[in-house]
């Protein structure tokens, strides 16, 4: 439906990939700057945030609630809840961070999105490679990685990311009042999201309310990604699965709907 | 691509267009198909609101129609003399490889080329949030030429800046118009004579071809004689 720059219709794949390369340049030139340091500001944040909690919490535990590594499953919850949502934060906000260049009939919004949500995913892998490598070889602990959960974790927490930060790319772009509120309701999600305990350390009461927060799912498949013993039985792949479709679906519907006062604004 | 024989530089096929403001609805276009035959440099007349700017950033793709679509096999400018795509937040530099890149130009050559042409000096790696309005329009202008379009949309300014810098602006675009063709927004007869072959009159939403730009202007004049209908 869009326009076919630069000359036919069956150019158009060509165009797409050079405007995705465009964006992601760009991208990457205003977040990290051009130099070496921009992109080690990238591992300070969660390296810092680790061992600030692995720090507070050595001083009133003995052990971590799993394993003995406290920078581990602090690394495990925190890496997990911030992949996800570096991903929902910067997609969210990629049309109102690049609405004059929409004015490029090349250039869609789903553009703007595809090229944060590609650079925040290999943003977060590498930090996240980074992070695990670096604790895993100081702190020896009774790991074995299992490929197939921790694959799932950060596919679903990709999926998820994109999925809010699509639905939200629209919804931003058109009210102002809603990127209040929805900084105020996301707020808290850090500390309802098993990031600094376990799912089956809360009351049956808690339990039943925070099952929906997908973002305990996350953290739980991530666990089961290095933990043998985690118990994982409250994990629910398919709702992941279902509730990041839906949100993709509904972001791309509210996308089309609204292309053109994405676009004119 | 679809039948004629000479393909259409552009083909509007059941284009509508308006505006809402306050509950009143304006009609730029109305279910309009149309195609603008190649190789014409054409003229765009109408009144003052009868959409002649909407038009044109509808053919440029910067305004999407509310139905109907715009099929373009040629290369379109920007309007001229709009210098909205920018971000503000990107140098002229920066700005100026993003616009290299997503039409698939050389960014080192173009860089070049538009740095030399604009003659902004240092500011072109400074933000363009930082520009005035009239440097904004010489980045704009030197990356138009510099992309090298097939057709070129001009809203009322060809050149822009002082004295020299528009003869300079003037000079390069004749020279493109050996190549290149130009639909033109001008309040000047004297303009659209110098540069346009033909002429389409906006009127009350529909568009009227004209296959030369006397008779445009003709048509033109007798319609402002008129009272504004519908």
């Amino acid at each position: 439906m869009n326009p076919h720059e630069p000359t036919h219709q069956t150019a158009s794949t060509l165009v797409q990939a050079r405007v995705l390369f465009a964006l992601l340049m760009r991208e990457m030139t205003t977040r990290f700057g051009r130099s070496a340091a921009g992109y080690l500001w990238a591992l300070i944040e969660p390296v810092g945030f680790i061992a600030l909690l692995s720090l507070a919490f050595s001083q009133i535990a003995h052990s971590p609630p799993i394993g003995r590594s406290f920078p581990l499953f602090y690394a495990t919850g925190y890496i997990a809840f911030s992949f996800y949502n570096d991903i929902a934060a910067l997609t969210g906000r990629a049309v109102l961070v690049n609405r004059p260049l929409l004015n490029y009939p090349a250039v869609t919004a789903l553009d703007t999105v595809l090229a944060r949500f590609l650079l925040q995913s290999l943003t977060g892998l590498a930090v996240a490679a980074v992070v695990f490598s670096g604790i895993l070889a100081v702190f020896a602990d009774q790991v074995r990685l299992q490929p197939v959960p921790l694959i799932t974790a950060f596919a679903l927490a990709g999926l998820l990311g994109l999925g809010v930060g699509l639905v939200n790319t629209t919804l931003f772009a058109l009210s102002k009042s809603w990127e209040l509120a929805y900084g105020v309701i996301s707020r808290p999600l850090f500390l309802v999201s098993a990031v600094f305990f376990t799912f089956d350390s809360l009351p049956a009461a808690a339990r039943e309310v925070l099952w929906w927060n997908p973002l305990i799912h996350l953290v739980g498949l991530m666990r089961a990604g290095f933990y043998p013993v985690y118990d994982g039985s409250h994990i629910s792949v398919l709702y992941l699965i279902a509730l990041a479709l839906g949100l993709v679906a509904t972001g791309l519907g509210l996308m089309l709907a609204c292309a053109n006062r994405l676009a004119e604004q | 691509m679809t039948g004629a024989m000479i393909p259409a530089m552009i083909r509007l096929e059941h284009v509508s267009k308006s505006f809402r403001r306050d509950g009143v609805t304006k009609h730029i276009l109305h279910d309009v198909s149309f195609d603008l035959p190649p190789g014409r440099n054409i003229a765009i007349l109408g009144r003052n609101g009868a959409g002649k700017s909407t038009l044109m950033r509808l053919i440029a793709g910067t305004l999407r129609p509310d139905r109907g679509q715009i099929l373009r096999h040629r290369r379109i400018s920007w309007a001229m003399g709009f210098s909205g795509s920018f971000h503000p937040a990107l140098t002229g530099a920066q700005n100026t490889r993003f616009v290299a890149r997503i039409y698939g130009r050389d960014t080192a050559a173009l860089d070049a080329y538009v740095q030399g042409f604009a003659e902004l000096g240092a500011s072109y790696h400074l933000p363009v949030g930082t520009y005035s309005t009239g440097m904004k329009a010489r980045l704009a202008f030197a990356l138009s030429m510099g992309v090298d379009f097939d057709v070129y949309l001009v809203d009322e300014v060809i050149g822009v800046g002082d004295t020299a810098f528009r003869r300079k602006c003037a000079s390069a675009f004749r020279r493109r118009m050996d190549r290149a063709r130009v639909l033109m927004i001008s309040h000047s007869a004297a303009t659209l004579r110098q540069f346009c072959d033909a002429g389409l009159v906006m009127e009350a939403g529909r568009l009227t071809f004209f296959d030369t730009v006397e008779a445009a202007i003709d048509a033109h004049e007798t319609n402002l004689a008129l009272p504004l209908t519908a």
